[in-house]
C-alpha cells in the first residue's frame, strides 16, 4: 500500500515533468504556483466529473473509500500585475453532489488572456469503481489507471493514456491520440473516436473482443502478432475483426490519424505517429506546390489544395489512379481514369480521354484535347479548354468551361454554368443557378438545350446561327418573368399553365435550323446578338 | 360560438380601449368565462405587446407611393359626393408643359440618336455638380437641373402636381451612371454593398459584382463593408449560384477583414443545403484558422459536430477536420 509520502513523491515528479511543457509555449517570464491538498470521502461507486480546462489529470483507482486531490496551479505572467490578475480570476472549485463529486476549474476560459496564461495539474486517486468523466480543452496528458468503474473523456488536444482493466470507455478527442493498454476482458462496448490524432489499443494476449476500426485518410492496421486473428472484409479504411471468437466491441475511429491494434507487450511508452503524418504532408506539400505553379497558367483558377496523395508533373502511360480520400494533381497526362472519395482534382493537359470524379471537392482541367468526363458530388468544375467538348456534373457547385471545340453536356444540382465560348452543341441543366452561353461568331448553326429552376439564361447569339429558336419562361405565384430578345422576329406567346404564367418566344433565325431550346422556370431569359469580335489591328 | 367570433373581431378596440365601459366589462367577462377566448386574447395582447416593443422602421417613399396609389385605387369614390370631373386649371398648365418638355426632349433625342456624341469623359460632370446621394427619391430643385438633356433617359410614371404655387414633374428615371474612383472610395463601397444585396438586381449582376469584389480585395485589405455584405448575401441570398460566389468570395478575402464573415461562414457550413457552398464555407473558416485567426467555441463547436458527421460530404468533414488540426486554444 501506497503511503502519502509516495504519493506526495509521484506529485512532484509529475509536475516536473508536466507543468512545465504546459507552460513552455507561453512567452511569459514570471511564473507563480501554488498547490492544494485535499482528501475527500468517496463512497465506490460514485461519480467524479474533473472539468479542467488547460492542464493535465492523472487518475488511479485504488482500493478503500477515500478520494485525494492534489492539484498544482501554475500562472505564467507578462509581470506582477498579470499574474495578480490571474491569481483573482482563476478559481478551484469543489462540489459535493447527489452522485459523488465534482472539481471545476473556474475563470479559464479558452481565448487565454491576453498577459497571463494559467494551467491546473490535478493527480487524484480515487475507489476503483468508481466512474469518472473528465473534460479538458487543452493538456499534454490525460491518464487513467487501474479503473473498474466507466470512463469518459473528452478533450480537445493532449494525449489520451488508459490502462483499462475491461471498464467501458468513451473517448473523444479533436487532436490528441488515444492509447489505450487493455488489461482486462471488457464488460461494455466502448468508443474511442479522435478526429486529428491516431487511436492504439495494445490488448493482453488472450482477450477476447470484436474490434471494429475506421479511418478516413489515414491507415488501419495492426501488429503482426494479432494479424492472424484479424480479417478484413470491408473497404480499406474499416476493420472489423473478431479476436480470439469476439466479444464486447471496441470501436475505434479517426479522420485523419492511424488505427492500430497490437498486443500489449508492444505498447510504446509514448506514441505520435501524426508527427510522422505531418512531416510527409510538408514534404508533399513543397511538391505538389511545384506542379502547381507549372500548370497555374493553363488553369481557370488556382487550386486550394496543398498537399496531394498523387502529384506528377508528366504522366505518359495511361493512369488509372484511385483513392479513397486526396487530392489529386497532374501537370501532363494522356488517358486517365482519376477518382478520389474526397479531395480536388486538378489536371495541366490532358492528351487522352479524362474521366475524373471526386466525391466531394473541385474538379479543374486546363486543357482536354481528347474529351472529358468530369463528375464531382459537390465542389466548381472548371475546364479552361475542351477541344472535343464532353460531360460534366457537380451534385452542388459552378460549373465554367471557357471554350469548347464538341458537343458539351453539363449538370449542376445547384450553381451556375457558363459557357464562353461554345463551338459544339450545349446542353445544360441546373437547379437554381444561371446558365450564359456564348457562341462565338464564327458558328453558323449548332444545338441548345438549356433548362434552369430560379436562375436566369443569358444567350449571345452570332448573327449568321441558323437555328429555331423556342424560348420559354415560367413564373410562379406573383412573380413575373420576362424574355428579353435584342433579336427580332419572334413571336410571343402568353398563356397560363395551371396556377404558373408562361411566355414563349419562337422563331426562325436565318431561316431557321437546329433546335435553339431555352427554358428558364421562375428567371428570365435574356437573348442577346453576340458582340463582333475585336479586330487585331 | 357566435358570441366568440364577435368578440375577437373587437379585440383590436379592446387593445386601444375604444368601446364603452360596459361592453367592455361584459367582453371581459366573457373571456374569463371561455378557455379559448382568454387563451386567444392572452395571445393578441402578448403580439400588441411585442409590435409595440419593436423599432421604428421607416417605410421607402417607393414603398410608400405604391401603397397609396393601390389605396386609392382600392378605395371606391363616395356615393353621394360624385361630381363631374374638371380638370382644374393649373393641372392643364402643368400638364401642357409636361407634355412640351417631353416632345422638345424627344425631339432632341430623335436628333441626337443620328450622330451619337462620343461618350463622355466621366471626370467631366454632367449635370450633377455638387455631393449627391444615390437614392431611391431625389429632389431637385428646378434652378439646379440643367436645361439640356443629354442621352436617351428612360422616363417613365409621370405625375405632374402643383403645390404652394409651383409645379413639379415627378418620374421614375432609368439612366446609366456611371461612378469612378479608388477601390477605398466609401461612396463606390457602399454602392458596391448595395447592389451585391440588392435581390432585385439580376442574378448576373449581383455575381458579376461578386466576382469582381473577390478580384478586387483578395490581395488588399478589404473594407469591412464589403464583407459584410458579402456575409449577409451568403446567409440570405436565395439563389446557390450566387451565395456559391459570395462563400468563395469570402475564402479570398484576406484573414485581418474578416471580422463579420466568420458568423456567416459557420452559419452557411451548418445549414446551407448547397454541398458546394458549405465546401467553400469550410475552405473559408480553414483559411482563417490557418492565418491565426481565433475561433469562438460554437465555431469550433460546428466545425467538431461537421467533421463527425457521418452522411457530410467526405471533402467536409476532412476540411473540417484539417481546420481543427490548425487550432491550438
Amino acid at each position: 500500500m501506497r503511503t502519502r509520502s509516495d504519493i506526495r513523491l509521484a506529485l512532484a515528479l509529475a509536475w516536473t515533468i508536466l507543468s512545465v511543457p504546459a507552460l513552455a509555449q507561453t512567452p511569459f517570464p514570471e511564473i507563480w504556483s501554488a498547490k492544494y491538498e485535499r482528501d475527500y470521502k468517496m463512497a465506490p461507486g460514485s461519480l467524479l466529473v474533473v472539468d479542467n480546462r488547460f492542464g493535465n489529470v492523472i487518475i488511479e483507482g485504488t482500493g478503500g473509500d477515500q478520494l485525494q486531490l492534489r492539484a498544482k496551479l501554475t500562472i505564467r505572467g507578462a509581470d506582477d500585475a498579470a499574474i495578480s490578475e490571474a491569481r483573482s480570476t482563476i478559481t478551484l472549485h469543489s462540489n459535493l453532489t447527489p452522485h459523488g463529486r465534482i472539481f471545476r476549474t473556474g475563470g479559464n476560459e479558452p481565448g487565454r488572456q491576453r498577459n497571463w496564461a494559467a494551467v491546473v495539474d490535478y493527480y487524484i486517486r480515487l475507489p476503483r469503481t468508481c466512474d469518472v468523466a473528465i473534460t479538458t480543452v487543452s493538456s499534454d496528458t490525460i491518464q487513467v489507471s487501474n479503473l473498474t468503474g466507466s470512463l469518459q473523456v473528452q478533450n480537445f488536444s493532449g494525449q489520451i493514456d488508459i490502462v483499462a482493466t475491461g471498464a467501458p470507455m468513451l473517448v473523444d478527442t479533436t487532436n490528441g491520440n488515444i492509447v489505450v493498454r487493455l488489461n482486462g476482458p471488457l464488460r461494455e462496448d466502448s468508443r474511442l473516436k479522435s478526429l486529428n490524432g491516431s487511436v492504439a489499443v495494445f490488448a493482453r494476449k488472450g482477450l477476447s473482443f470484436d474490434w471494429v476500426a475506421e479511418s478516413v485518410s489515414g491507415r488501419v492496421r495492426a501488429s503482426r502478432n494479432v494479424t492472424t486473428a484479424v480479417e478484413k472484409i470491408a473497404d480499406r479504411d474499416r476493420w472489423v475483426a473478431r479476436i480470439n471468437g469476439g466479444g464486447k466491441r471496441i470501436l475505434a475511429t479517426s479522420m485523419t490519424g492511424e488505427v492500430l491494434l497490437g498486443p500489449l507487450e508492444d505498447a510504446p511508452s509514448d506514441i505520435r505517429p501524426e508527427i510522422d503524418q505531418r512531416h510527409r504532408s510538408q514534404q508533399s506539400a513543397a511538391s505538389g506546390a511545384r506542379i502547381v505553379e507549372s500548370v497555374s497558367g493553363l488553369l481557370l483558377a488556382r487550386p486550394s489544395a496543398k498537399t496531394f496523395a498523387f502529384e506528377q508533373l508528366k504522366v505518359t502511360q495511361k493512369l488509372n489512379f484511385e483513392t479513397p480520400m486526396g487530392n489529386f494533381i497532374a501537370g501532363d497526362i494522356g488517358e486517365a481514369v482519376i477518382v478520389t472519395g474526397a479531395g480536388e482534382i486538378v489536371v495541366g493537359r490532358a492528351r487522352g480521354m479524362l474521366e475524373a470524379t471526386s466525391h466531394g471537392g473541385p474538379v479543374n482541367v486546363g486543357v482536354a484535347l481528347a474529351g472529358i468526363d468530369l463528375e464531382t458530388h459537390a465542389g466548381d468544375i472548371m475546364v479552361n479548354s475542351t477541344r472535343t467538348g464532353g460531360s460534366a456534373e457537380t451534385g452542388g457547385g459552378n460549373i465554367r468551361v471557357r471554350q469548347s471545340g464538341g458537343p458539351l453536356r453539363l449538370n449542376s444540382g445547384g450553381g451556375d454554368i457558363t459557357v464562353d465560348e461554345a463551338r459544339g452543341d450545349v446542353y445544360a441543366r441546373t437547379k437554381s443557378g444561371d446558365i450564359t452561353v456564348k457562341i462565338p461568331e464564327s458558328v453558323s448553326s449548332l444545338t441548345l438545350d438549356l433548362r434552369t429552376v430560379g436562375g436566369n439564361i443569358v444567350v449571345l447569339l452570332p448573327p449568321s446561327l441558323r437555328g429555331s429558336v423556342e424560348a420559354t419562361v415560367v413564373s410562379s405565384g406573383d412573380q413575373t418573368h420576362t424574355i428579353d430578345s435584342t433579336i427580332g422576329g419572334l413571336d410571343i406567346v402568353r398563356d397560363m399553365v395551371g396556377d404558373r404564367s408562361r411566355i414563349r418566344a419562337r422563331g426562325a433565325l436565318n431561316g431557321g435550323g437546329p433546335s435553339l431550346r431555352i427554358v428558364a422556370e421562375d428567371g428570365n431569359i435574356q437573348i442577346r446578338q453576340t458582340p463582333p469580335a475585336r479586330s487585331s489591328r | 360560438m357566435s358570441e366568440c367570433s364577435s368578440l375577437k373581431e373587437r379585440f383590436p378596440e379592446l387593445l386601444v380601449e375604444s368601446i364603452s365601459g360596459e361592453e367592455r366589462e361584459r367582453a371581459f367577462r366573457h373571456i374569463e368565462s371561455c378557455e379559448p377566448c382568454t387563451a386567444d386574447w392572452a395571445s393578441t395582447r402578448d403580439t400588441w405587446a411585442l409590435l409595440g416593443s419593436l423599432p421604428d422602421v421607416s417605410v421607402p417613399a417607393r414603398v410608400r407611393t405604391q401603397f397609396d396609389r393601390a389605396l386609392r385605387e382600392m378605395e371606391p369614390a363616395p356615393q353621394s359626393r360624385v361630381v363631374p370631373f374638371r380638370r382644374p386649371e393649373w393641372q392643364k398648365w402643368a400638364a401642357q408643359a409636361a407634355g412640351v418638355i417631353v416632345l422638345v426632349g424627344a425631339s432632341y433625342f430623335a436628333g441626337a440618336r443620328g450622330s451619337q456624341p462620343p461618350p463622355r469623359d466621366i471626370s467631366e460632370p454632367a449635370t450633377i455638380q455638387q455631393i449627391s446621394p444615390i437614392a431611391e427619391t431625389m429632389f431637385v430643385p428646378a434652378s439646379q437641373l440643367s436645361p439640356g438633356i443629354q442621352g436617351r433617359p428612360d422616363i417613365r410614371n409621370v405625375n405632374v402636381f402643383q403645390d404652394s404655387g409651383e409645379i413639379g414633374v415627378t418620374f421614375d428615371l432609368t439612366s446609366t451612371m456611371t461612378v469612378k474612383g479608388q477601390p477605398g472610395d466609401r461612396s463606390l463601397i457602399e454602392l458596391i454593398s448595395y447592389v451585391m444585396q440588392s435581390g432585385e438586381e439580376s442574378t448576373h449582376s449581383r455575381s458579376e459584382v461578386i466576382q469582381w469584389v473577390k478580384d478586387t480585395y483578395s490581395t488588399a485589405q478589404a473594407d469591412p463593408e464589403l464583407v459584410r455584405a458579402l456575409a449577409n448575401v451568403l446567409r440570405t441570398d436565395s439563389h446557390e449560384g450566387v451565395r456559391i460566389k459570395a462563400a468563395d468570395a469570402l475564402r479570398s478575402m484576406p484573414a485581418n477583414s474578416a471580422e463579420g464573415a466568420r458568423e456567416a461562414l459557420i452559419h452557411a457550413l451548418k445549414n446551407d443545403p448547397n454541398p458546394a457552398v458549405r465546401m467553400k464555407a469550410v475552405d473559408a473558416l480553414s483559411n482563417l484558422v490557418t492565418s491565426g485567426e481565433e475561433l469562438d467555441t460554437a465555431a469550433v463547436d460546428t466545425l467538431r459536430e461537421k467533421a463527425s458527421q457521418d452522411d457530410e460530404n467526405l471533402y467536409v468533414r476532412v476540411k473540417a477536420a484539417e481546420a481543427l488540426s490548425q487550432l491550438s486554444l
